[in-house]
């Protein structure tokens, strides 16, 4: 009969094989945690006055309000760009859970946030996301947009179903606000499209069976009519300088094996590409760790165009940063976590007047001997490859 | 905020990896371990004030980890593949421990409560009892899934799993 030791042993050497595989920063965990304490609150209503405050203001484009809202900012500190996208998807999450799921028990958000995307003659955001059940983590799914477009059929009601055997047929209906919108209807099958006062658009579509039994998703129409007219679903606004920028951006990109070969001739060693963050309005990042001699480093290569360059303080939070030759350095350690964090960050004008920056994080109360120094941050920066072309 | 922040942070510092190993076990997938991780991670977040003073913060991330219902994921793929309901024909042949993927293939083929008492009683060490609260059912329940687990263990897996003295 099997040993239930040598059971054990091989358990534990099976379940370690992936210790390595797909990292994650403990910071990560925390904003995560702290992202869905808001959504929570949102759902139960407790905290009432300060989350609405800060929804508004979130959406309103007052970014930052929203951080002042919560009792401590997360940190290690980011570009500014960054946060202002988990903004909007906080508060598309925060209303879904409030609206679809306020028990919390079936919506699943994933990694992917809402993010705010712009192209010519759009700004929005839309993705789906997963509807658990008992048995199946993806009984169903919400595919949920929000969005400003100039073609007038822009993710139209009863696109989602249109291959399918049995299509929606979406007619007016008169909302609880007195407003029109489009709904089709067909079991626990559903599809709204609802343009707001404003002329943004809201698009729903409910999937309570991509795979197997959802049809107790309990998505009625007046949820539907709730989450659409919620007046905190507010489309944020475009600034002039974010809408120049993200055209600059356009086009222009430095490609991810460019960042990579810039990178490489700087500091050699491993490389392992983590994720691209762009499309944002004037945002371009590329995260990756980088491992060296038993050093693993979180690092960010950004490249944030002329109208929203802002100054190495604005960038990086931080009121102080120290000019050397035409760069600015910053560094700073924090224990906000009970773990000590450091990152510093370099950044410089390019001379077309766009800023390029690179951010550079170790979970450690200082910079291992080993990791990367600020001269090699600086020659770094220095590329040719992190421009806009 | 900033207990919660500091409590929580070197509580996943000290956790997180036995916890991914969990999920790991559970459901044989590192993508969706690090997904139900990260998801009980979340919810143990919101909860922290409550869950710590009720004083057992492992048993409540492990009932969200063994209760997600996230191994039962494997179910789309079996749909796929049609007639691997039963046995995987790779593991009637025996698996070899040199084969890394071995022992998952083998826990693969269990019903997923026998694999939560695997994980549970012989990863984690719970008792029979420990178990039975974790999985809300009987300490009946838990000894019948668990014999029957190490006896379809025992038909898929090598002697090289076996006791040196014999059964015990």
């Amino acid at each position: 009969m099997i040993d239930e030791k040598t059971l054990q042993e091989h358990l534990l050497a099976t379940a370690a094989e992936q210790d390595d595989l797909l990292p994650r920063d403990l910071a990560d965990d925390l904003a995560a945690g702290r992202r869905r304490l808001l959504r929570h609150r949102l759902a139960t209503g407790a905290a009432a006055l300060l989350t609405t405050g800060a929804v508004l203001a979130a959406t309103l484009g007052v970014t930052g309000a929203l951080h002042q809202a919560k009792p401590e900012e997360v940190a290690p500190a980011k570009p500014q760009q960054v946060q202002a996208t988990t903004d909007l998807d906080t508060v598309i999450t925060g209303l879904l859970t409030k609206h679809f799921d306020p028990g919390e028990q079936h919506l699943g958000y994933g990694l992917r946030p809402f993010k705010l995307v712009t192209r010519t003659g759009y700004r929005g955001t839309l993705r789906e996301v997963h509807w658990g059940a008992k048995g199946d983590w993806r009984a169903g799914a919400l595919k949920v947009g929000l969005f400003n477009s100039t073609k007038p059929d822009e993710q139209r009601c009863g696109s989602y179903y249109e291959r399918f055997p049995k299509p929606l047929i979406c007619k007016p209906v008169t909302l609880p606000n007195g407003r029109t919108a489009e709904l089709g209807r067909q079991g626990g099958k559903a599809e709204l499209r609802y343009v707001q006062p404003s002329g943004d658009i809201v698009y729903v579509a409910v999937d309570p069976s991509t795979f197997g039994d959802g049809s107790r998703m309990g998505i009625t129409d007046a949820k539907l009519f709730a989450f659409a007219t919620d007046p905190a679903l507010v489309l944020p606004e475009v600034t002039s300088a974010q809408r120049e920028a993200a055209d600059l951006l356009t086009g222009h990109l430095p490609v991810a094996s460019q960042i990579d070969a810039a990178a490489l001739k700087i500091l050699g060693g491993d490389l392992r590409p983590l994720d691209i963050l762009r499309d944002y309005p004037g945002e371009c990042s590329f995260r990756m760790d980088w491992l060296k001699a038993g050093v693993k480093s979180r690092i960010e290569f950004g490249v944030t165009p002329r109208p929203i360059a802002g100054t190495c303080s604005d960038l990086f939070r931080t009121p102080t940063c120290t000019k050397i030759a035409d760069a600015e350095l910053y560094e700073r350690t924090t224990s906000a976590f009970g773990i000590r964090f450091t990152e510093y960050g370099a950044t410089r004008r390019t001379p077309d007047g766009h800023r390029v920056w690179v951010l550079v994080t170790y979970t450690a109360a200082k910079r291992p001997p080993t990791g990367i120094t600020q001269q090699q941050l600086l020659a770094v920066l220095a590329r040719p490859e992190l421009e806009l072309r | 905020m900033a207990a919660r922040d500091e409590e929580f942070s070197e509580y996943v510092a000290q956790r997180r990896t036995q916890l991914r190993r969990i999920a790991y076990l559970l459901c044989g997938d590192v993508h969706k371990a690090e997904d139900l991780v990260q998801t009980a991670l979340m919810k143990l977040y919101v909860a922290w004030n409550r869950v710590q003073r009720s004083g057992n913060v492992d048993a409540y991330v492990r009932r969200i980890l063994v209760n997600s219902g996230i191994d039962e994921s494997r179910r789309p793929w079996r749909r796929e593949n049609a007639g691997l309901d039963g046995l995987d024909p790779v593991a009637t042949e025996g698996l070899a421990f040199e084969d890394r993927g071995a022992l998952l293939a083998a826990l693969n083929t269990l019903p997923s409560g026998q694999r939560r008492v695997v994980v549970l009683r012989f990863f984690v060490g719970l008792t029979i009892e420990e178990t039975a609260t974790d999985l809300h059912c009987s300490t009946g329940t838990v000894k019948s899934q668990s014999s029957r687990a190490l006896a379809r263990l025992n038909e898929l897996l090598t002697p090289d799993f076996r006791a040196v003295g014999g059964p015990r």
